[in-house]
């Protein structure tokens, strides 16, 4: 990323994020150009950023014009919508013929409802997507609601096409599992079931997939242990129906981890 | 008001320390809200219609319109002559399409002031939350909600799709139009497997401190997480012990009740038509009524007019559109007294901003019955053409004017009140009293003190000192008639 700044001496220009309370930490970002008295490196004026971790007054800054932004706590917490959420659940939960299981027995007005999100267009709404020149677009962008509260029709719709797509990847899975003919190559491609009881290390994968870093060595706590634990508890209270019960409640919690939808 | 902490609070060292310490949680002894019954505040937005035409601007005496009203700088009357009847009430002046609220003036105050801005976003959020941005303070409705939080009620509920900001983190807001939808909305039993609860009790830990590594998470997360899941599974048992107040109230705003209200205006056929069609409305009080009774929820945002009539039709329109929802109000409010909700519940109704002088647009409206026939003048006379029809009225239009209206309806109001007054030119200007008389030396009224002041005044329980508005609204300053 670069920055046109011409005819600049030496530029520092550092963004603090600080806060109101003593306990936030302070951040700085410090934009330099060292060779702003006849242009940039490149030629073109243009500057590159540059990250410098001391503070404004240790980090060369002499103007005393910091741009100072404050925070508070708890003011930045944002939901993704029903497109962001879109992309990843397409990591984990697969398209069936006709698209995603909001479509299961029925015709879209346009196949692309079916194709490209697991949300009703109805529901997305709900999750802060809104598609232009609707009614529900009102007069301008202004009117359009972010997702910045985790509203009881977030939460529901949610957890309702959660529904729909873990109930149908369970189904498939389980019965990969179960089929005696199923090769070990066949029931590791699936994404959650890999047998009739769960282990951590099959959540985590399944969570890391889910969030798109997959195979990567990032670390996530998703309190994997308990779910081993409750999982056990739930199947072995219905011997017919626990094990599918378990998976499918597990799916969907995992799919509505604080860490899928905050950011 | 007798003398009380806020008072002290304005001479007091406090007082000026006040901005600083009210940015986070901590709130002093004397500021604390301690709700003594479920209190509801039910803001009902008529848009950007006319206000002379939607009842939200009044002259101070019936007959007498400020001049300017209508054509720039000049004495005159609506082209409509049955906003030019009155009917007043304690300090109210009602024209015909709104006279049925005579009897309830004793609960009413009318409030006049600028709307500060003519764009309708801007309006929109101003009037609706104080602040002419989305981000820095709650709608009217939030900031009541967060302050019935109690320790058995962490997340109190309210009905709005309004975004929440920082200031009214723990409520828990929901989008419902209607009981059915609410039902739906706050139920999905079915959708988990059966048995789940070990799995769904790890999920809720999860946000108790979720570690996201790219934002803090609200204080209250772990709260709101754990009330959605638990309402989703078990539903809200009020709800069907409401089913006999669903029926009462579902009854008192019934088409046919609505008509017996507007029996005696003259131009009663359009507007009960109009009223026969407005499903949507009635529903939306039947819920507002129900959740303040329940203590279900302690707010909610309508929108119920959007009127926007630049090409002309506000006094005829406008007039019996507002006439048809001011009818099913008026028919709420008595409900809620029966209920003895009067003190409990406050609606408001407020608009974006009133609209101008005419301008050289007109729409054409025959002033006729239901049945063809010419409908009667002020004197009695059929309103006909020289050959004997009924007349062809030619509505103007009306463009964006800076000045607004906010009625408050609940018995703890100034009764009958009027503060702030639109003037001459369509001037908003301060009043020294709650009767209109003008103070020439004040500020017209703003949203932020409008509303701030009445909450000060109706729910001292919730608002006990100037402070804790500012909680939610920084900039708000007293006034004075209101809260006197």
């Amino acid at each position: 990323m670069k920055l046109s700044l011409f005819r600049m001496g030496a530029i520092s220009l550092t963004i603090l994020a600080l806060s109101c309370s003593s306990n936030h930490k302070v951040q700085t970002i410090t934009i330099a150009d060292k060779n702003a008295a006849t242009g940039s490196g490149n030629g073109t004026g243009e500057v590159a950023i540059k990250t410098v971790k001391n503070i404004d007054a240790t980090s060369g800054d002499v103007d005393g014009a910091s741009l100072s932004l404050v925070v508070a706590t708890g003011s930045s917490m944002r939901f993704l919508d029903a497109r962001a959420l879109g992309v990843l659940y397409a990591n984990v939960f697969k398209k069936a013929a006709y698209g995603y299981q909001q479509c299961a027995g029925t015709t879209p007005r346009e196949a692309t409802d079916c194709t490209e999100s697991i949300f009703m267009a109805s529901e997305r709404p709900d999750l802060g997507s809104f598609d232009l020149g609707t009614a529900a677009f009102a007069r301008a962008p202004q009117n359009v609601n972010p997702t910045t509260s985790l509203t009881l029709n977030y939460t529901r719709t949610l957890r309702l096409a959660l529904s729909r797509e873990c109930r149908y990847l369970v189904t498939n899975e389980l019965a990969i599992v179960n089929n005696k003919a199923s090769t070990p190559a066949q029931i590791a491609a699936n994404v959650l079931v890999k047998s009739q009881i769960v282990d951590a290390a099959t959540l985590i994968d399944f969570e890391k997939r889910l969030l798109g870093i997959a195979g990567t060595s990032i670390p996530i706590d998703i309190d994997a242990a308990s779910y081993v634990t409750a999982f056990k508890t739930v199947a072995a209270a219905d011997k017919v129906n626990g094990v599918y019960n378990g998976y499918v409640d597990l799916c969907i919690a995992l799919s509505m981890d604080p860490l899928v939808f905050i950011y | 008001m007798s003398i009380n902490r806020r008072r002290l609070l304005k001479s007091a060292i406090a007082g000026s320390s006040a901005v600083a310490l009210m940015n986070e949680s901590l709130f002093a002894t004397e500021d604390a809200p301690n709700p003594k019954s479920n209190r509801f505040l039910l803001y009902i937005h008529f848009g950007s219609s006319c206000g002379v035409a939607n009842g939200l601007l009044q002259p101070l005496a019936p007959n007498k319109w400020p001049t300017g009203f209508f054509n720039s700088g000049m004495e005159g009357q609506a082209a409509n002559p049955f906003l030019n009847m009155h009917t007043q009430s304690e300090g109210l002046v009602f024209h015909d399409y709104m006279k049925f609220l005579a009897p309830m003036a004793k609960d009413m105050c009318l409030v006049e002031g600028t709307s500060q801005s003519l764009d309708h976003n801007v309006a929109r959020l101003l009037q609706m939350r104080g602040s002419p941005t989305a981000s820095s303070s709650p709608e009217w409705a939030m900031g009541v909600t967060e302050f019935m939080r109690t320790s058995a009620n962490l997340n109190p509920m309210v009905i709005t799709a309004g975004t929440k900001t920082s200031s009214v983190a723990d409520v828990t807001a929901v989008v419902s139009p209607n009981i059915a939808n609410f039902t739906s909305i706050t139920s999905d039993p079915a959708t988990i497997a059966a048995g789940g609860d070990p799995i769904w009790n790890v999920l809720k830990n999860r946000f108790k401190n979720p570690a996201l590594s790219s934002v803090i998470a609200d204080a209250s997360l772990n709260s709101s997480a754990t009330y959605q899941l638990d309402t989703l599974k078990a539903g809200l048992p009020q709800l069907a012990k409401a089913s006999a107040d669903i029926k009462a109230l579902t009854a008192a705003l019934a088409a046919d009740s609505t008509a017996k209200v507007l029996a005696d205006l003259r131009d009663k056929d359009a507007v009960t038509a109009l009223n026969t069609r407005d499903t949507g409305f009635r529903d939306s009080l039947i819920l507002a009524g129900i959740l303040a009774k329940t203590g279900l929820a302690n707010g909610m945002t309508i929108n119920a007019i959007a009127d926007d009539l630049h090409i002309g039709g506000a006094d005829v329109a406008t007039a019996r559109s507002a006439s048809s929802k001011w009818a099913m109000i008026m028919l709420f409010w008595n409900w809620i007294t029966e209920n003895k909700l009067n003190n409990d519940v406050m609606i408001v109704i407020g608009q974006e901003f009133a609209r101008s002088p005419y301008n050289a647009a007109t729409q054409a409206f025959t002033m006729a019955n239901g049945a063809g026939q010419p409908l009667l003048d002020a004197k009695g006379a059929p309103m006909v053409d020289a050959s004997g029809k009924p007349i062809i009225l030619k509505a103007p239009g009306r463009d964006h004017s800076l000045c607004m209206g906010t009625m408050f309806i609940n018995s703890g109001v100034p009764s009958g009140g009027r503060i702030g007054f639109v003037g001459s030119n369509m001037t908003p200007q301060a009043t020294k009293d709650a009767k209109g008389t003008i103070d020439a030396t004040a500020m017209p009224y703003t949203s932020d003190n409008i509303v701030g002041s009445m909450l000060l005044r109706v729910y001292p329980d919730l608002f006990p000192t100037e402070r804790m508005v500012r909680k939610h609204w920084p900039t708000f300053k007293e006034i004075t008639p209101i809260t006197a």
